[in-house]
């Protein structure tokens, strides 16, 4: 369901935006969540996501995804695929990554908390 | 030992020879020398020595003791950061990863022997080089300019002194004085550099000097962002900015850096201050390597590699790799798909496919950000562009000044993952 049909405060965070901030507007079926990912073939793409994630401390504008459950780095990157989230650095980097990519990254980000 | 004169002279010259010209030694382990610490060579340095994790001896080489970033240098010239907070040293790549930072020129490069020779006399052997040195300037690209000429008129676009006069410049114009930007022929770095400088320049002069005039002479018809700046310009700087693109004769200027004058298509300006960009080419080592073809050192997309040497990397604003701009971002995401090639070819460990992304943000005044992205793929012929996004005209305000927030993360994110 697209953000603006949702109540006010969570549209305010979608929309301000990219905060990993679990709001489960998707749906998304157990074998999608219960992939397995490769954290090796995850380190290797969360290198793209350190350009703007620090991975000590965080920094205004762009939130820290360090300590972030595996489940919400995988609704999260799903929601910004689907376009439910809106910002669109993270809907083009999203776009491309496949639901094993998801995973690979999910799993590499749990190891660091 | 006795020690006779001959003895004395045969030592001390023997000694001299390994002060000037200390080959390092083979250690065993695999060498990687990296030539340029900037947004591309600092982030391979760092991420083949933290993935290596010692497997790799890797020596960076670079003649600053302090890196001041392009990216935001425009942001110091409109007031919005000091030039401190755009500086940026070597120490934690040595102190936290074991690089050997080397504060020395490459100058010269032995493709069959694999060694670097340095300003300073040494030489530097390797199994893989890096080279990322940015962009040098094409002589005579910009009539009547040279480096000589680059205290009357910057370039500033190596940052650092260089800004810092610019900027300086600027605020030393009379009331009402007139300050003009000779703008770069395609491809240069930073393709909306000019335009955000432009801007910030506006911004620095609407509070300082209002009455102040700016002149664009361009060789291009069209430039990155183009419908958002000068929508940006039209609200914030309304009557300030002259932008003559080459429709109108702005590729057909001369300077006279003595006289202060700029001639466009034929009509002489006198001006107050000067930004003169010239036409840019990969950083002469580059050249020096042999690993040019044209002004850019052409590179297979899968790894970052030299199509003339497989030994040799080519990152960031010197490489020709197909669709992506030349900006720090790309460096940066170059250098992590650079890195991984290296430390697979040397210790064996897994490469994945390369994927490469980017995005600019610019600032045009306060709170009123915009930006562009795209991500890419390897294709066998180049980087190939997949998909994109630009901000729109017309943004809400609030959006715009969460983009030039989500750009101070950023730069914070891209500087650590350089140099922390
Ligand atoms: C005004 C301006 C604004 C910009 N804004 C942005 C922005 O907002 N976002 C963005 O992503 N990009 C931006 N850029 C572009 C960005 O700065 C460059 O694309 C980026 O720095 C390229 O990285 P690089 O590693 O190729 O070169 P550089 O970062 O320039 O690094 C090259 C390094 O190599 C060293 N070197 C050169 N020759 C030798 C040698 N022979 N031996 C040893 N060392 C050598 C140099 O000293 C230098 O430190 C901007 C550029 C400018 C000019």
């Amino acid at each position: 369901m697209p953000c603006h049909l949702k109540g006010i405060l969570t549209a305010i965070v979608c929309f301000f935006y990219s905060g990993l901030v679990y709001s489960a507007e998707i749906e998304l079926p157990a074998e999608i969540l219960n992939i397995v990912g490769d954290p090796e073939y995850g380190e290797y793409l969360a290198s793209d996501c350190k350009t703007c994630h620090k991975v000590e401390g965080s920094a205004p504008g762009v939130p820290s995804i360090i300590g972030v459950s595996k489940r919400d780095i995988i609704i999260a990157l799903h929601e910004y695929k689907q376009k439910v989230r809106k910002n669109p650095v993270m809907q083009m980097m999203a776009k491309r990554l496949s639901n094993e990519e998801i995973a690979a990254l999910a799993a590499y980000f749990e190891g660091l908390n | 030992m006795k020690l006779d004169r001959r003895n004395f002279i045969g030592s001390s010259a023997a000694i001299a020879a390994a002060l000037t010209a200390p080959t390092v030694m083979a250690s065993g382990k695999p060498r990687v020398v990296v030539v340029g610490g900037g947004a591309g060579g600092a982030t391979a340095a760092r991420y083949i020595a933290k993935d290596s994790k010692g497997a790799i001896d890797v020596t960076l080489v670079e003649p600053t003791r302090s890196y001041y970033t392009c990216f935001f240098s425009n942001l110091y010239i409109g007031g919005f950061r000091t030039l401190d907070s755009i500086g940026h040293s070597y120490g934690n790549l040595a102190t936290e990863y074991g690089i050997n930072v080397v504060h020395d020129w490459a100058v010269g490069i032995d493709r069959g022997a694999k060694t670097v020779s340095l300003a300073g006399g040494s030489t530097l052997n390797y199994d893989r080089l890096i080279l990322s040195p940015g962009i040098d300037f094409i002589d005579g690209s910009v009539e009547g300019w040279t480096i000589n000429a680059q205290n009357k008129m910057p370039h500033a676009y190596k940052a650092g002194s260089q800004t810092e006069l610019l900027k300086a410049q600027i605020e030393a114009m009379p009331q009402g004085g007139i300050f003009a930007m000779v703008a770069p022929p395609n491809p240069y770095r930073c393709p909306p550099g000019p335009y955000e400088r432009i801007s910030m320049t506006a911004h620095l002069l609407k509070a300082k000097n209002p009455t102040a005039k700016i002149i664009v002479a361009d060789p291009k018809p069209k430039f990155s962002k183009m419908g958002l700046f000068q929508e940006g310009w039209g609200n914030h700087y309304s009557g300030m900015i002259d932008w003559i693109g080459s429709e109108f004769g702005g590729g057909n200027v001369s300077v006279d850096p003595d006289a202060m004058t700029v001639t466009i298509d034929g009509e002489v300006t006198k001006v107050d201050a000067c930004n003169v960009i010239p036409a840019m080419k990969a950083g002469r080592i580059c050249e020096i390597a042999g690993i040019t073809e044209g002004n850019w050192a052409p590179v297979s997309g899968h790894t970052m590699q030299s199509r003339i040497d497989e030994n040799i990397h080519v990152l960031g604003d010197a490489s020709a790799q197909g669709d992506m701009p030349k900006s720090g971002y790309s460096a940066n995401s170059q250098a992590k798909v650079a890195a991984m090639a290296v430390r697979g070819a040397l210790t064996g460990s897994k490469v994945f496919p390369a994927k490469f992304s980017n995005t600019c943000w610019s600032l045009i005044d306060t709170n009123d950000g915009v930006k562009v992205g795209a991500t890419y793929e390897a294709t066998d012929e180049k980087i190939a562009k997949i998909d994109g996004f630009v901000s729109k005209t017309g943004e809400a305000a609030d959006l715009r000044k969460a983009t030039y927030e989500e750009s101070i993360g950023w730069y914070s994110g891209i500087t650590a993952d350089m140099f922390s």
